[in-house]
């Protein structure tokens, strides 16, 4: 991976940045030939070629529109005054509302142009119900002061998990919120704990500034605790066919990743970015554990349209997370 | 002969046959273990969706089957494959997603480096879309600003012997005759501005540091040569950016021109701009009967003055028209023409008067 990505650097630099949808694109398939299923590899089939067109059309799409929209503005109200700027928050707001849309799209490109034994992937729902799902769920969270968190997560995790299908065999979740909900008030309160000492830092420094170090700690193990459990919770209900998953993360070994990655990236001014998504990548892959039986003769090619452009939204929207 | 294991799916459904594989000279040839089926993949039906790696295991899939997967993880087959079918190679796959990239780098580069060398610049395209009449709204609106409290100077007699001089160089402005605005501004620096819509704006300071009618109609001439390259309008836009010229384009709104006065000050042309704005000057002199060596005086005396008051508030104005010996040497370097004489004694003296309130004279 670290030639892999010294060979991307010198690429990008040769082609003035274009080759990044080709780096991409290259990093994935190692990505995905590296896992196994039944002693097969899976296969990444997309190109750099329909990242790069899809980029373009995302741009030009949302940046055309988006500038006619901000010159009327400063045409109407001048630059700089207050109604241009309130005028703008519904532009925010509409973008905020795409990310859903973008995040949705990116995953169903990605399991599109996965294969294994031939057989490919997709999402069988609407980007814009999720894109829906995502943007009203998110106005709960201050409403709540966050404490809906854990209902959006498993509201949205259903939406893709069920949408999810290999050729044309539908996954289930069977989740609910409230077993998400004890790790997930611990993790509420450390932030709150954590934030109270801070503002009492003024009052009475001596106290308060050493108990801010130790809740900051506990915030962090308290937050990553409820991360891995919401990770090992959502993977265990999955289900496939006869299939059955279940995953092993931990709060240490969580943190341990998160660190190193960060200083992997930070220290090679993200060149190596691929080791770091290789990294993830892998920590997700060996401690996933399938079992049970797949009646794969049963299971038939999807037959929706492949699409010929993918995740330009979330490029464009600059998003993206491998 | 090697023999190798493998399965084979048809894509149709997630089942998989176990086959042997056998590398032949011109393909593969399959036999499903449990049926004893045999198929036959020539070489040229061979594809992959990545390049094929040696030492790595083999997943190839068949041209006319695009579903369709052949897996051996025996890594020795990769290596028989790569040399019958270079294609399959890493090499082969680079070469042809490189090769487009780095021409379209190359053309990328190319079409910058032309539009940096070349006179290419969307800033004077935009500008020179402006109407005429947003061009003097917004230059009249700006003189005004440049002006400020002083105001600009009224005195009749001193208005006339501008004028005089005014007509004499605008007459010989190539194309319909066009009208241009120069007035005096009762200012504390030492400058002469040309803003849109082909108006001028002279300080009084700097009318009474000319020594004869010839060194003020050099100045003025040089700041016509601004106007008629619209090298203030194409600041304008260049250094407002898009939305403001689009805003212009449409007549303005008072608030940003305001604005864009302090702007105006703080400009400074590039060396090639000033060198056309001499050169229309010196035409301009030639075609009036007007002799340039005033104006190369009138710089030399400038330039002086700048190198000898760093610290003064108009060097600093002055610095954004470089003065350069070079420019002089060029100005020296038009050669001589016949002259007339452009204001006689009296009426100069109601030029440099201009500011005085009127009936003085």
């Amino acid at each position: 991976m670290i030639g892999l990505s010294l060979k991307i650097l010198l690429f990008k630099i040769l082609t003035l940045g274009l080759y990044h949808f080709w780096g991409k694109t290259e990093v994935r398939r190692r990505l995905w030939n590296g896992i196994r299923l039944n002693g097969q590899p899976f296969e990444y089939t997309g190109t750099g070629k329909e990242l790069f067109f899809g980029f373009l059309i995302a741009a030009v799409v949302l940046f055309l529109p988006t500038m006619a929209y901000v010159i009327m503005l400063a045409f109407i109200f001048g630059p700089e005054s207050r109604e241009l700027d309130l005028f703008l928050l519904p532009l925010y707001v509409f973008f905020f509302f795409l990310s859903g849309v973008a995040i949705y799209r990116a995953m169903r490109y990605r399991l599109r142009r996965t294969r294994w034994r031939g057989i490919r992937g997709t999402l069988a729902g609407s980007s814009w119900k999720y894109g829906w799902t995502h943007f009203w769920t998110a106005l709960t969270l201050p409403l709540t002061f966050g404490w809906s968190y854990p209902w959006r997560t498993v509201k949205l995790a259903r939406i893709m998990t069920e949408d999810m299908r290999f050729g044309n065999r539908a996954f289930s979740l069977d989740a609910h919120w409230k077993p998400l909900l004890g790790p997930f008030a611990l993790s509420w309160l450390s932030i709150a704990a954590f934030f109270a000492a801070l503002a009492g830092t003024a009052a009475a420094p001596l106290v308060a500034v050493p108990l801010a170090v130790v809740l900051f700690g506990v915030m962090i193990y308290t937050g990553l605790r409820y991360r891995a459990w919401e990770m090992n919770y959502l993977t265990g209900r999955m289900r496939f066919d006869g299939a059955r998953f279940s995953m092993s993360a931990t709060p240490g070994s969580l943190l341990g990743l998160f660190v190193s990655n960060l200083l992997i990236i930070v220290l090679s001014l993200g060149i190596l970015s691929p080791v770091a998504i290789m990294r993830a990548f892998r920590y997700m892959v060996t401690r996933m554990r399938i079992e049970g039986d797949v009646d794969f003769a049963s299971i038939a090619q999807a037959t929706d349209p492949m699409g010929r452009t993918g995740e330009g939204l979330i490029e464009a929207l600059d998003m993206d997370s491998f | 002969m090697r023999v190798f294991t493998g399965t084979l799916s048809d894509g149709q459904t997630a089942a998989a046959d176990h086959v042997r594989v056998v590398p032949e000279e011109d393909g593969l040839r399959i036999i499903h273990i449990e049926t004893g089926r045999e198929e036959f993949w020539p070489k040229d039906v061979l594809v992959t969706s990545g390049p094929l790696l040696k030492g790595h295991d083999t997943l190839l899939s068949h041209r006319d089957r695009p579903a369709s997967r052949l897996h051996v993880p025996d890594p020795a087959l990769s290596g028989i494959l790569l040399r019958q079918v270079p294609r399959l190679g890493s090499r082969a796959h680079h070469r042809r997603i490189l090769m487009p990239l780095i021409g379209l780098a190359v053309l990328v580069a190319a079409v910058s480096a032309f539009l940096l060398l070349s006179d290419f610049s969307p800033s004077r395209i935009i500008a020179g879309m402006i109407p005429e009449k947003a061009r003097i709204a917004m230059g009249d609106m700006l003189a005004r600003s440049l002006a400020g409290k002083g105001g600009f100077c009224d005195n009749p007699a001193g208005t006339r012997a501008l004028e005089r001089i005014v007509k004499r160089l605008a007459g010989n402005i190539p194309g319909k005759a066009r009208p241009y605005r120069v007035r005096v501004a009762r200012m504390d620096i030492m400058n002469a501005f040309t803003v849109p819509g082909r108006q001028i704006v002279v300080s009084n300071r700097l009318v009474t540091m000319t020594d004869s009618p010839e060194e003020l109609a050099g100045v003025i001439a040089h700041e016509m040569g601004h106007a008629m390259e619209i090298h203030p309008e194409t600041s304008l836009v260049r250094s407002l950016g898009i939305s403001t010229a689009i805003m212009l384009l449409a007549g303005g709104s008072s608030d940003v021109l305001t604005d864009t006065a302090a702007l105006l000050l703080q400009m400074s042309y590039s060396r090639k701009a000033e060198r056309e704005a001499d050169d229309h000057a010196l035409r301009l002199l030639r075609e009036s009967g007007i002799p340039a060596e005033p104006l190369a005086r009138f710089f030399e005396k400038l330039k002086k003055e700048l190198g000898a008051s760093n610290e003064n508030r108009f060097v600093e104005l002055f610095s954004t028209h470089p003065l350069t010996k070079d420019r002089i040497a060029r100005i020296r370097h038009a050669g001589t023409w016949p002259t007339h004489p452009l204001l006689d004694p009296v009426r100069w003296r109601a030029l440099r008067h201009i500011c005085d309130p009127a009936g003085n004279l």
